[in-house]
């Protein structure tokens, strides 16, 4: 072709190419939007996502939610923050390990008991353990399902979740896949719920309690929605449970 | 479900948006094609719109795989195949075979960061070599274009401070989530002063820049920060008065950065070609196939950003930055929905290597900083560079990979114990 | 991880700024300086596309063609000899010889470069070469070449001419000139630099001429500056050295002082001693900001004038300098279009216009491209002050030192300049002017080098140009 035939056709062109380029950019603002709300949609279904339990403040009743890794102490950027005399800005560092526990480690000059020993080296916490970091008393407590030695030497009274055909055709029981996936096999007018729970007790009490009665616990895998909002749009679940892990921003 | 759903489904924005990236370089090769009938390019109008098509739709099939990021990365890779085709068809297949090898790293190192939940093992190794790696040059190195930090190994030539990129991101990350911030940024100043002193300060630029942030993203002290300029400020001083003769190289590029049209032939001339070229190109460009940037030199690594500018225009320059951005926020929103601080860390400072490196770049083409020899990642010409921007890619879907996987196991913990209560 | 978390997202708004900035000044750079970049010699896009387009002409603000291409497609200038060298250095030649000549800078339009899509596909389907726009100039090209005869022989300088209103160039004249049509081996290797345009590159030291700025400082800073009484003794000391006044001698014992006098009178008379009394006083800071009011320090970036930009000395350490600086010697040096627009912001109350030299682009087929638009470049000084300034000018031309400048009924306004040069033997002369007549709203600015006293060189220059002005429709 001859160059000023190829010039002109290129120069018509350029605006083509600008075109696709402002295209290809305003769909990929588009993806990236609807992932962050298919995302946000998802931690509202999975409140606790990332958590691996609760910290119960013993002298005020209160608890924060545990993420897997973390701060503990006074200060504002704290995951666990405990406003008392002697516990410092930045009291401990807690990891979770996969089948030990929450790893303890307190930083150099931190006072820090576990079960009333004094500890100056990283150690260990379950479920159930209590902790006292200067003048703060707290208690661990753990998600149920968690790889960790179990503190209460009783057998888990556990019914297993019914593997029915629902439960097969959960899209989490595949290959784990990013943001675009939505669950799709869910009968209409219902919608999975799947928050933690704690081990069959919410607290030791009522370990005793489950140990002597063996009560298990009634499972559901849906919540039946009422008449009036069986729609296919998403509409916020309220958990009675736990309210305060709705504060948390994520 | 309903038709309607099932169609939304199949045409999803990321699926349209591979889609509107095949169209367009379909077109492209198509259009130089139409230049000169080789039938090269007539073959690539073709050949590059299903690699596209499987490189970012088919890897997701078969590995967890972050949709976006791919069709994102893909496109820039195709359009550095692109411009450097148009410029010579040699360095468009080496450039081609290059993304090959660079995919096949990219998904290794997805598969690395996926399944290998600890590097303590791994860490010292790392640092060693690093500082090894860097150090290398200096005792057999050979000199490229006034920095001394290539090897030739067997005939090709590379660069080590881009494989060592990959070490010091996941090192650094390492320890600092083990809240060891002091021994990192020695560790790092180390690496930077290494690079420094091969005169290879647009990599040392790089490091340092990525250093602060994942200092300021691990701890939230500014005051780190400003101590990390300021013992880079020291240390130029004191470099000043050491080696004052490599100083008064690096301020004769600060000069030339100030004023390049005092020397349009000389020292000035690179710079000056590169402005010229753009301001040819103005908002709109000139046309694929109908510039004239080779007069810049480097053109086909340094300055690759003015080629694009001179053909397809600023506007077109403005989009690919934008693209940039989004490849960097989407690092970001990965890094955000980690679950453990190593990751985070991680994510965060391949999000920010990106990024700095295209501003570094991009500032010296368009005389907003001081030009430095670094490479505009996915599009300059470079085996080194390509491959390891593609590894920093793969070791962000890992991440992600492993976000998905931590929410699928946040699910199950949740089914197991059942439901309300 | 919490706090990890927000620090990253701040990382990401740190990044995302980096990106902003990275936008922002490429597209701001690209828009501002593509033209000129576009325009450079090193420009080897623009050069191979010549041959493929016939050139634009250009023309002057009558008509008058200073430029086009002939038949072979040869680049011809205007058939005058006079004229030709006269607007040499705003049109400059097919080789580029001159900075910024309108061959060069306005490349883009006068070959084609601004063409629509529509209009390249119609001359392509019509096999023919594309033919660039056409330029106008604001230039006149007869009162450049009247204006270039005015210089006396032998003597290098530059002339600008503007309409203080609109900031029109009419007039943009540099000695020595060549003739474009004819460049000659000798006037490459002249060591005068016919090539180089002392109108917009040529930076003079401004002599008396700056006494407006600094008249102008005082006015706005001390509430008396017009009513008191100035003592002029003919020597101020200055640490060690004295400032004196034209006329002194100290070798010989003759000694110019002026007495008492007031603003009014020692503007009149360029008194030396009075105004470096009021730099002394004013400090530098003050004078500076003043200067800085008037485009000094500032990067001209106008449309379609490229100027070297004036300087006020960046360090006056010592009483004497700042002293000499409001005289107008030391360190200062500003270009005469330069000082043109000085005397054109006292004109036009103390608004200073963008000074332009392109008036519209013509597409080949006649239709209108691009009108260029008065603009306003800075308000150097208050209105008030303005006027006050007038009226010492118009002094300065009735019973000052440029008398020369005076034609009856004409209200002719000026400041004249005698700038001394270390290696020259005659002082340049300066003359800045304009007619302060809502009719005729003229400026202008002259200098001839090595030429003598300003009142007597330059000023009487200044009169014949406003005389023909007058007589010639303007």
């Amino acid at each position: 072709m001859s160059s000023d035939a190829y010039e002109l056709l290129a120069m018509l062109m350029r605006y083509v190419f600008i075109a696709l380029g402002a295209v290809i950019l305003f769909r990929a603002l588009r993806q990236m939007r609807k992932d962050a709300r298919a995302h946000k949609k998802e931690m509202k279904q999975l409140p606790d996502a990332g958590l691996i339990g609760e910290v119960v403040d013993l002298d005020t009743g209160k608890s924060q939610p545990l993420p897997r890794e973390g701060l503990m102490g006074s200060g504002s950027g704290c995951d666990i923050r405990l406003k008392r005399r002697k516990v410092r800005r930045r009291h401990v560092l807690f990891t979770f390990v996969e089948g030990k526990g929450l790893r303890i480690k307190p930083h150099l000059g931190s006072w820090v008991a576990m079960e009333g020993v004094e500890i100056t080296a990283p150690a260990y916490a379950l479920h159930g353990t209590q902790m006292t970091l200067g003048e703060a008393h707290i208690r661990i407590r753990l998600f149920a399902g968690l790889n960790v030695p179990n503190p209460a030497a009783f057998q888990r009274d556990a019914q297993s979740l019914p593997m029915d055909e629902a439960n097969e055709e959960m899209p989490w029981s595949g290959m784990p896949l990013p943001f675009e996936q939505v669950p799709q096999a869910q009968p209409p007018g219902q919608r999975p719920v799947t928050q933690m729970t704690w081990d069959y007790a919410y607290s030791l009490e009522e370990l005793d309690e489950a140990r002597q009665g063996q009560q298990p616990v009634q499972t559901m895998p849906y919540v039946q929605l009422p008449e009036d909002e069986q729609t296919e749009d998403y509409v916020p679940y309220e958990s009675p449970v736990v309210r305060h892990r709705r504060s948390e921003r994520r | 479900m309903s038709d309607k759903n099932k169609k939304r489904r199949r045409l999803t924005p990321g699926r349209a948006m591979v889609s509107t990236v095949m169209l367009f370089f379909f077109l492209a090769f198509f259009l130089l094609f139409l230049k000169d009938f080789a039938w090269q390019s007539l073959a690539l109008s073709l050949v590059v719109p299903v690699i596209i098509l499987f490189g970012s739709v088919g890897i997701t099939k078969l590995f967890p795989a972050d949709t976006l990021l791919l069709s994102l990365t893909n496109f820039l890779c195709a359009l550095g195949v692109l411009v450097l085709y148009r410029l010579d068809p040699d360095r468009g297949f080496t450039q081609a075979v290059n993304y090959g090898v660079g995919v096949a790293a990219m998904i290794g190192c997805t598969l690395l960061i996926r399944y290998l939940p600890s590097f303590r093992f791994v860490n010292w190794a790392f640092m060693l070599a690093s500082i090894g790696l860097l150090a290398l040059p200096l005792v057999i190195g050979t000199e490229r274009n006034g920095a001394n930090s290539w090897i030739t190994l067997g005939g090709r030539s590379f660069q080590p401070s881009e494989i060592v990129k990959i070490a010091l991101l996941i090192s650094m990350a390492h320890m600092l989530s083990r809240r060891k911030v002091i021994f990192t940024m020695g560790f790092a100043a180390i690496c930077v002063l290494i690079l420094a002193v091969q005169n290879d300060f647009g990599t040392a630029l790089l490091y340092f820049g990525t250093a602060l942030v994942l200092g300021y993203a691990s701890t939230g002290n500014l005051l780190l920060v400003g101590a990390g300029v300021g013992g880079a400020g020291a240390a130029v001083v004191l470099g000043n008065m050491i080696m004052p003769d490599k100083f008064a190289r690096a301020m004769s590029r600060v000069e030339v950065w100030l004023d390049p049209w005092q020397d349009v032939q000389g020292a000035g001339y690179q710079i000056v070609q590169g402005l010229i070229a753009m301001a040819n190109g103005g908002l709109w460009g000139v046309g694929l196939g109908a510039g004239n940037a080779t007069v810049i030199p480097e053109h086909y690594n340094d300055f690759i950003f003015a080629v694009i500018v001179n053909e397809f225009g600023m506007l077109f320059g403005l989009i690919v930055i934008l693209m940039y951005a989004f490849i960097m926020i989407r690092g970001i929103m990965i890094a955000r929905n980690t679950r453990t601080m190593f990751h985070a860390l991680l994510a965060t400072g391949c999000a920010a290597m990106i990024a700095l490196q295209v501003f570094v770049i991009i500032g010296g083409n368009i005389k907003l900083i001081p030009l430095t020899g670094i490479t505009l990642p996915f599009i300059s010409y470079g085996g080194t560079s390509l491959v390891s921007s593609l590894c920093i890619i793969g070791i962000l879907q890992g991440v992600a990979a492993r976000n998905a996987a931590g929410i699928h196991e946040d699910r199950e913990l949740a089914m197991q114990g059942g439901g309300v209560r | 991880m919490k706090q990890v978390k927000n620090n990253i997202k701040r990382v990401c708004i740190f990044l995302c700024a980096l990106f902003a900035l990275l936008a922002v000044y490429g597209g701001y750079s690209i828009t501002v300086n593509g033209n000129r970049w576009f325009s450079s010699g090193s420009n080897t896009f623009v050069r191979n596309k010549k041959k493929d387009v016939i050139a634009g002409s250009i023309l002057d603000r009558n008509g008058q063609v200073l430029a086009q291409n002939d038949a072979e497609n040869n680049r011809i200038y205007h058939a005058d000899a006079a004229v030709r060298r006269a607007m040499v250095h705003v049109v400059g030649d097919s080789q580029g010889n001159v900075n910024n000549g309108a061959e060069s800078f306005m490349a883009s339009a006068l070959y084609g470069f601004q063409m629509s899509m529509p209009e390249r596909i119609a001359f392509f389907f019509q096999g023919q070469k594309r033919v660039g726009d056409t330029v106008q100039l604001t230039l006149d090209s007869r009162l450049s070449a009247y204006a270039s005869t005015l210089f006396p022989s032998g003597k290098a300088g530059a002339m600008v001419v503007m309409n203080y209103k609109t900031g029109e160039v009419l007039a943009e004249i540099s000695l020595p000139q060549y003739d474009p049509q004819q460049i000659t081996a000798q006037a490459k290797s002249d060591p005068k630099k016919p090539f180089y345009n002392r109108a917009v590159q040529g930076l003079y030291a401004p002599g008396s001429t700056f006494k407006i700025v600094t008249a102008a400082s005082a006015l706005e800073n001390f509430t008396d500056a017009a009513t008191r009484a100035y003592q002029c003794s003919g020597l101020l000391q200055v640490g060690e050295r004295y400032v004196t006044d034209a006329g002194t001698d100290m070798a010989a014992g003759k000694i110019t002082s002026h007495g008492q006098l007031t603003l009014l009178r020692a503007f009149q008379v360029s008194c030396n001693n009075t105004f470096a009394q009021i730099a002394l006083n004013l400090g530098d800071q003050k004078l500076k900001k003043t200067a800085e009011n008037f485009g000094f320090n500032d990067n001209f970036l106008f449309r379609d004038v490229v100027v070297e930009n004036s300087q006020y000395p960046a360090q006056n350490r010592t009483e004497r300098e700042i002293a000499w600086t409001g005289v107008g010697q030391s360190e200062l040096t500003a270009t005469p279009l330069h000082m043109c627009m000085v005397a054109a912001a006292v004109a036009n109350e103390g608004v200073m216009m963008e000074p332009y030299t392109v008036l519209r682009t013509l597409s080949f087929s006649g239709s209108l491209r691009t009108q260029a638009e008065p603009r306003v470049y800075r308000t150097a000084m208050q209105p008030q002050t303005a006027l006050t300034l007038k009226s010492y000018m118009r002094t300065v031309v009735t019973s000052g030192t440029g008398t020369g400048a005076n034609i009856p009924g004409v209200q002719v306004c000026g400041k004249t300049g005698s700038a001394e040069v270390d290696t020259q033997e005659n002082t340049n002369a300066w003359f800045v002017g304009f007619i302060d007549e809502e009719a005729h709203p003229y400026a202008v600015s002259i200098v001839v080098e090595d030429a003598g006293g300003g009142g007597s060189v330059a000023a009487p220059m200044a009169r014949q140009v406003f005389q023909w002005m007058l007589n010639n429709g303007y």
